[in-house]
């Protein structure tokens, strides 16, 4: 069975991320392996480490021609961790900024379509203040906006 | 005056703590303190962040407050203390924790005379 772009998509944030090799500057961190999941769902001891998680989350089409469509594919990265203090709390935002920067300049190949960078990428907002206060976790969802031209048949 | 509704939560909370709590320890930083407590009300939780879930084990505890001495000194619960509850062979590691847009703890009675104290579970440890 074929897979569908946006799935390959997810897989190709997935593995970008994963060979950025990114870690939060936490003492006993280590360098985090994103995966891909359609129902992400984590309880509090799970989170004793940072989670990176990509899910497939959206797409629109739009005729940009007679022949073509335009695409965007929009994936979320989901980024957990609990936080003992507002020290690991500023960790945790830094890591946010370089899964963005890995994500933005990452240009992604998949078969058949060149879909290149994102043409938006969005962190809004930066932190959950609820699961902040609440569960001392840090939540935060990335979504990255893909742009690709398609033939309409 | 004597105000027979405080004798009576006094008398209440030397009964719940006779004989409906266990022990549990109390941590703050390095410092453990050995007491009762009953476990008042126990919720699971399902929490989503833009189709993210997190599953959240909330538990309450009740604690007589003059029982409460840390350093020395009478103390009320403060967010981040643990409270470590064993069953059997495990330790059970509750975080002291707001609960919605309650502190992380309240009175449980009107004389103040028991803690309810809110936690969610953060870890699990093989018992000692």
């Amino acid at each position: 069975m074929s897979q569908s772009v946006l799935i390959q998509l997810a897989d190709a944030v997935k593995d970008a991320l994963t060979a950025a090799a990114i870690t939060p500057e936490i003492a006993g961190e280590g360098a985090i392996a994103a995966t891909r999941s359609y129902v992400p769902e984590f309880s509090l001891p799970e989170l004793g480490t940072a989670k990176l998680t990509v899910v497939p989350s959206a797409l629109t089409a739009e005729l940009a021609s007679r022949g073509a469509h335009e695409f965007d594919y929009s994936v979320d990265i989901g980024i957990h961790r609990r936080v003992a203090d507002d020290n690991e709390t500023d960790a945790m935002v830094r890591f946010v900024e370089e899964v963005l920067d890995t994500v933005r300049s990452t240009a992604i190949d998949i078969a058949g379509l060149r879909v290149g960078v994102p043409t938006l990428v969005a962190n809004e907002p930066i932190f959950s203040p609820e699961h902040l206060r609440e569960q001392r976790t840090f939540v935060s969802v990335v979504r990255a906006t893909y742009p690709a031209i398609r033939a309409v048949t | 005056m004597s105000n027979l509704l405080a004798q009576g939560v006094a008398f209440l909370d030397a009964q719940r703590k006779a004989h409906m709590a266990s022990e549990v320890v109390y941590r703050r930083g390095a410092e453990d303190l050995a007491i009762a407590a009953t476990v008042g009300v126990t919720r699971f939780e399902v929490e989503d962040e833009s189709g993210f879930r997190s599953q959240v084990t909330a538990r309450d505890y009740l604690v007589t407050a003059a029982d409460m001495v840390l350093g020395g000194q009478a103390a009320e619960p403060a967010v981040g203390d643990t409270i470590r509850e064993t069953i059997g062979s495990q330790v059970f590691v509750h975080e002291v924790l707001p609960f919605g847009l309650e502190p992380a703890w309240r009175w449980s009675d009107p004389h103040r005379t028991t803690f309810r104290i809110h936690t969610k579970h953060t870890s699990t440890e093989a018992a000692p």
